[in-house]
Order: structure tokens, then C-alpha cells, then sequence
């Protein structure tokens, strides 16, 4: 297909007007020119910002509880499965495997690939955006990005630092972050629908009916 | 996909006397009309976002060769391949290799107009690979075997009930008599019956809502959560997109994913934004082995430097077309080829060539709503009444109506006879109207007449109107700008 590539890049060449004002150079083109505009629910700080997350969150229909410390984890955990009367068996997704899982033996946590395909899945958020309430997954090594789409319910663990005002925050981390971008990054927003019956909004198309969110402080 | 873009005026009223069809497209008003209403209103900044979405497309589009260049070496250098595809053969076979190469059986798909314009399934079933649509709407529509009639809400065109009916068909292993009264129940259905689909396929294939050239990253905005299935299950991983993607930086994308959701279906954010960059990483559990985007030119980079460049920057949110009164009353179907609605009227043309759509252009009353709500500013009523004038020069029209636009043309530039005549039959028109209760028929305009009469003139063309306004206007110490 290079002949094609050829084909292609030579009517671009060809017809192309470059912009009046644009003095740039190929070398730098990701330079920023302008900086885009951030609305200002994208740039609270401090707990304005914490509570425009929670506000997106709840109106993502997600659900969203807060817990001292990592310890109390493995607890919110059981609360919630209790709560949905669901049986004590869930996914830890990669290093929510590491939580202190031994404090509710009641709770059978499996963490091998073999059980990614599990009804309840919990996995930690790489950062939280105050903006939308999302939530942002990204691929890791030992780390299933699949099991973020196969469950009915979702569990995602945040820490209350990495809530970040906007998207643009998050970029800046993930640009941090040494070698390439992961190969899957998931901006997660409330639970999967579809509007495709009538235009009406339905939970739980093809990924998470429902999708709870852990802040550890 | 071969068009009947041609049949458009026969389509047109087809549709218009579908009473299933009205029905849905009735709900379009309350439904994403409403929605987008209300989630615009929330944001002040909408309108500063339009504006930078609208120079960053600008920006790119003066140097499209240089932003996909550099998207292009990110790829490879995470251990992806891109495949360039002039025209739509080049596409297909790209992707058929793909599937070849790795001896697929079944392909899993999320939602793609592009691949549309490919007719991919039904290449890739002739080929002896089975594609499955995975997304509901399209998924809905494979198993009726129709064609999507909206770009963001495929089956916008059926009611409910089509769509249990069809689902009672096509699942014949349930109980028929099962209760499908609840969009619930046939949502969860379609869930139940593709979840073993992902699994067993060999390549998922999805499109990309942007190419971000700065990380080599195609990104997909979705809901239902398909489109990551598909994507993070298969062995391969196959992005079919056009060159007009491409976007710079990660900071861009999130202007677009300000606009995107808004415009599209009223929402401050889909539930899913996926980047993907390269295959997996060697330690990641899931993900593909093997990462191509096949990036298709189709006749787009022809707009490129010409009057109709901007209809390229278009983001498919569909908005045009959830306001649109023709796309209203007609449906999407109508429009006989795969973008319908005003971004339709204006692309296909280029696309497919004027000759075999011209009858789309003319599909508008130029109300300009579109324009009001494209989140990139496309001024889509420009662009369609410049492929009207490219209509009337290549002589496509009939011959008749040529001769009447001469002739009025003619008569228009000239003030004075064009207003002495308007006035005689403004003056006609209001003494037969008078006589006869009505006009009911007019000669030439029998198009008009067929369906409603013609109301009748006060007696005094609105230049006539205008000037004894304008002198009384004077006397009285007011301007006239
Ligand atoms: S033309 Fe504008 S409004 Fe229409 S689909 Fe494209 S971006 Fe949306």
C-alpha cells in the first residue's frame, strides 16, 4: 500500500493552503500555539474541586463512598456486596490485589487471569477528573484492562489525591510517567448504556450495570 | 456503498407517509433535540470551545500531511502498523489481509461509518469472514439487514416493538412468548447474546473518533462499552478511520471531548473514552498482539484547499441532523447513501461526485439551524449552495428549470423591470385571489399548489412596502442603514 501512501500524501501537498497565520514548522507542530480553553468547573482546586467530582460522579450514576485509609478497603468492600446481595467473590484487578484482603476472610478475592471474567471486579483509578466525575484506568503489566468492561459491577478505588480538576491535569500526569503512553487509557464514566431504543438512556448495555467508587483519604 | 442518493424526492415521500417512521422520528425533538438543549445550557464556555475546536481543525487541515506523518512514526514506533488506503478497494483489501494473515473466522466490530462506506460486511462475509456488529444499534440493524439511518443513533428510525420483533426472529432458541415490553429486557437480551461473540473472535474492528498525533493514539467515544470488548479481547486489532482525524495533542482531544458528547446526545461525558496506542505492552494481561489503523483517503483530501474545505472538520456528533426539519420529516434512509442529514448534503457530493447526489444539496430549506449547532462551525448552508451552483454550471438540472433561473437571474439585476413586474403580479394575483377565495393553482409553481394554496398578496410587493415605510420613516427623522 506504500503506492497508496505515495497517492495520498501527494494530494495533500498538492492541495493544502497553509493557514495565514501560522508561522510553525513541521518540527515542532505539537507545540502548543494557543492554549484551548478550560471551562471553570475544570479548574477548582482544594474542596470546591472535591465536591464538583462528587456532584459529576452522582450524576454519572455512579455511586461514590469515602474511607480513611487503605486498611479500609477490604471492608467497604463486603458493606457493598452486602448491600447488593451479592455472594463474597470478586476480581482484584492487578495491585488492588495487594490490598489487606485478609482482614474479611469471608471474602473470596481471586486475582488470577483465569477469574477475569468475574461478576465483580475491583481495580484502582490511575486519577479522578473533577470536570466529569470520571474515573482514568489504564493498562498496567499483571493488570486486566478487559475485566473494566466484563463485570455487572464495577468497584474502582481512588485516592483522594488523584482527584485532578480536568482532563488536561491528567494529560500533563500521564506525560509524567516514564516510557510511552499505556496502551489502553480508559476515561470511565458512570455505569455502560445505550441510547439506541427510542433515544431513551438504558444502564448496563455491554459493560457495568454499576459502577462504585471507593475515595481513600 | 452504492448510493440512491438520486431517489432522494421518491424516498422523501415514501417516508413521509410511514407512520412507523414518523413515530420515531417524532421523539427527536424531546429526545437528543432537548438533551443537547439543556447540557449546552449548563456550559458557558460552549461557545469559546466552538471556537477553538474550530481553529484547531483549521490548524491541522493547513498541514494534514505534516500531523498524520508524525501520528504515523508514533505508531510504529509503539510497535503498530499503519496501512494507507487511497480509495475504498485499497481499504477493504487492507483489512481483509489483516483477517487472512491471522486466519480469522469472525470479526467483531463496534460502531464505524467509515466502515460503511467500505460496505466492509458485506466484503468480508463474500471473503468467507463473518462480521458481527456489536454495538446495539448496529447489531439491531444487521440482524434486519438494514443500513444505519443516523451516525450516532443508528436505529433512530424503529419504535420499540420493531425491535422486539425482531429480536423474537432472530434469538429463536427463547421463549417467543417472553416479555419485551421493557427497553431493559432487549437491551439485556443483546448483551447476553453477543457476550460469547467477543470471545470467539479473531480481530475486533473499531473506527476512531480522532487520531491524536502527539502520542499515536486513536481514540473511540462510546457508551455501551462494545467498543472496548471488541478492542481488548481479539488477537488483532484493526482502526479503520479517514485522514481528516487526525488531531494534535492530548489538550486538543479534551477540547473535542467538551463538544463531542454535548452535541451529540446531550451529555457532559459518554460513559467510555478509550485511547489506544500500539498493541499491548509484554506484561499487560489483555489487549491485542497486533495494532493497525487503516486510514482511508476516499476523495477527502480533494476538499482539501477548496472552497468546501471546513465540511472536512466535521466530528460527526450528529447535530445537524437531530435539528434538521427535512432529516425530520424523512428520515435518514431518504438520503440514499451513508452520511445523511445536512453534514450528508454537503459531503456526499464530494465524496461520491455531485452527479449522483445532486439532489441532496436541494434537500434544505436553508433555515440554518445546522450551522447554529455544529459544534465546529461548519457553515453547511454555504457549502450546500455551492454545490448547487456547481449542479446548475454542469448543466444537471433539467433544462427547464435552467431556463427559469436564467430567466430570473436575468430579470433580477435588473431593479426596475424586476420591480414593475412584481408589482403587476402581486396585483394579479391579489384580484383572482379575491375572486376566487384562494389560489389553488399557479402556473409553475404547481408544486407548491398540489399541497397547499398560495396565500393571497396584500396587493404590494415588500420593495413597495419597503419605500413608503422608508418615506414615512423620513418625514419623521429616521434612517434607513
Ligand atoms: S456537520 Fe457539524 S453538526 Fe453535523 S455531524 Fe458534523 S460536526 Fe456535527
Amino acid at each position: 500500500m506504500s503506492n497508496a501512501r505515495e497517492k495520498i500524501f501527494a494530494a495533500i501537498a498538492r492541495n493544502k493552503k497553509p493557514m495565514q497565520d501560522a508561522a510553525e514548522k513541521s518540527e515542532n507542530l505539537i507545540a502548543r500555539v494557543e492554549v484551548n480553553t478550560i471551562p471553570a468547573r475544570g479548574n477548582l482546586s482544594g474542596v470546591a474541586m472535591v465536591e464538583e467530582f462528587e456532584k459529576r460522579v452522582l450524576a454519572s450514576a455512579a455511586s461514590i463512598e469515602y474511607v480513611s485509609s487503605n486498611k479500609d478497603v477490604p471492608e467497604a468492600i463486603v458493606r457493598y456486596l452486602a448491600k447488593h446481595q451479592l455472594p463474597n467473590v470478586c476480581f482484584a484487578n492487578g495491585k488492588a490485589g495487594q490490598f489487606s484482603w485478609s482482614r474479611v476472610p469471608e471474602l473470596d478475592v481471586r486475582t488470577t487471569i483465569g477469574n477475569v471474567n468475574s461478576p465483580v471486579v475491583v481495580t484502582e483509578a490511575f486519577r479522578g477528573i473533577a470536570e466529569t466525575g470520571s474515573l482514568v484506568l489504564i493498562s498496567q503489566p499483571g493488570h486486566s484492562s478487559a475485566s473494566h468492561f466484563l463485570p455487572e459491577y464495577l468497584i474502582i478505588i481512588l485516592p483522594y489525591n488523584n482527584i485532578l480538576p480536568s482532563q488536561e491535569s491528567v494529560w500533563e500526569d500521564v506525560r509524567q510517567r516514564s516510557g510511552d503512553i499505556p496502551r489502553t487509557v480508559n476515561l470511565v464514566t458512570g455505569p455502560s448504556r445505550t441510547g439506541d431504543i427510542e433515544q431513551k438512556m438504558v444502564l448496563g448495555a455491554h459493560g457495568p450495570r454499576q459502577v462504585h467508587l471507593v475515595v481513600v483519604k | 456503498m452504492s448510493s440512491s442518493c438520486s431517489s432522494f424526492k421518491q424516498n422523501a415521500a415514501v417516508a413521509i407517509h410511514d407512520p412507523k417512521l414518523q413515530g420515531a422520528l417524532g421523539k427527536l425533538g424531546d429526545g437528543l433535540q432537548a438533551r443537547r438543549a439543556a447540557a449546552v445550557g449548563q456550559l458557558p464556555e460552549f461557545d469559546a470551545l466552538r471556537n477553538d475546536a474550530q481553529r484547531i481543525k483549521r490548524q491541522v487541515m493547513a498541514d494534514l500531511d505534516c500531523y498524520l506523518e508524525q501520528f504515523e512514526s508514533k505508531v510504529l514506533e509503539q510497535g503498530g502498523q499503519v496501512h494507507w488506503a487511497s480509495t475504498a478497494d485499497d481499504a477493504r483489501n487492507a483489512v481483509l489481509d489483516i483477517c487472512q494473515k491471522v486466519g480469522a473466522k469472525t470479526v467483531t466490530k463496534g460502531k464505524s461509518m467509515v466502515t460503511e462506506e467500505l460496505e466492509l460486511n458485506n466484503f468480508l462475509a463474500d471473503n468467507g469472514i463473518e462480521p458481527v456488529e456489536t454495538d446495539l444499534g448496529e447489531y439491531i440493524l444487521q440482524l434486519r439487514k438494514e443500513a444505519p439511518s443516523h451516525i450516532v443513533v443508528p436505529a433512530v428510525h424503529l419504535q420499540q416493538d420493531d425491535i422486539a420483533k425482531t429480536f423474537v426472529k432472530s434469538h429463536a432458541q427463547l421463549d417467543p412468548s417472553r416479555d419485551l415490553t421493557e427497553p431493559e429486557r432487549l437491551v439485556g437480551e443483546a448483551r447476553e447474546a453477543l457476550r460469547e461473540r467477543f470471545f470467539a473472535a479473531d480481530v475486533g474492528i473499531t473506527g476512531a473518533n480522532y487520531m491524536v498525533a502527539e502520542t499515536g493514539s486513536t481514540v473511540i467515544v462510546t457508551n455501551e462499552g462494545n467498543g472496548d470488548l471488541t478492542q481488548t479481547l481479539p488477537k488483532v486489532h484493526v482502526v479503520v478511520t479517514t485522514i481528516e482525524r487526525v488531531i494534535p495533542t492530548l489538550e486538543d482531544l479534551s477540547t473535542f471531548l467538551r463538544l463531542l458528547p454535548r452535541s451529540a446526545t446531550g451529555q457532559e461525558a459518554t460513559a467510555y473514552v478509550t485511547l489506544s496506542s500500539g498493541p499491548k505492552r509484554e506484561d499487560d494481561w489483555h489487549g491485542p498482539q497486533e495494532f493497525h489503523v487503516v486510514i482511508l483517503d476516499g476523495g477527502r483530501s480533494e476538499l482539501l484547499g477548496s472552497e468546501n474545505q471546513d465540511v472536512l472538520n466535521c466530528i460527526r456528533c450528529g447535530a445537524c441532523m437531530n435539528h434538521c426539519p427535512v432529516y425530520g420529516a424523512v428520515g435518514g434512509h431518504a438520503y440514499g447513501w451513508v452520511y445523511p442529514g445536512p453534514i450528508g448534503s454537503a459531503l456526499t457530493p464530494a465524496l461520491i461526485g455531485v452527479e449522483k447526489s445532486s439532489a441532496l444539496p436541494n434537500a434544505s430549506t436553508f433555515c440554518g439551524r445546522c450551522v447554529e449547532v455544529c459544534p465546529v462551525k461548519i457553515p453547511l448552508t454555504d457549502i450546500m449552495r455551492r454545490w448547487r451552483v456547481e449542479e446548475q454550471t454542469k448543466k444537471l438540472t433539467s433544462p427547464f428549470q435552467r431556463a427559469g433561473l436564467s430567466a430570473w437571474a436575468w430579470l433580477a439585476t435588473r431593479p426596475g423591470l424586476y420591480q414593475a413586474l412584481t408589482g403587476l403580479t402581486a396585483w394579479g394575483m391579489k384580484v383572482v385571489g379575491r375572486r376566487r377565495g384562494g389560489l389553488t393553482r399557479l402556473p409553475f409553481a404547481s408544486g407548491w399548489t398540489q399541497y397547499r394554496n398560495f396565500p393571497t398578496p396584500e396587493g404590494k410587493t415588500f420593495h413597495a412596502q419597503m419605500k413608503q415605510k422608508a418615506k414615512t420613516k423620513a418625514n419623521l427623522g429616521v434612517r434607513y442603514e
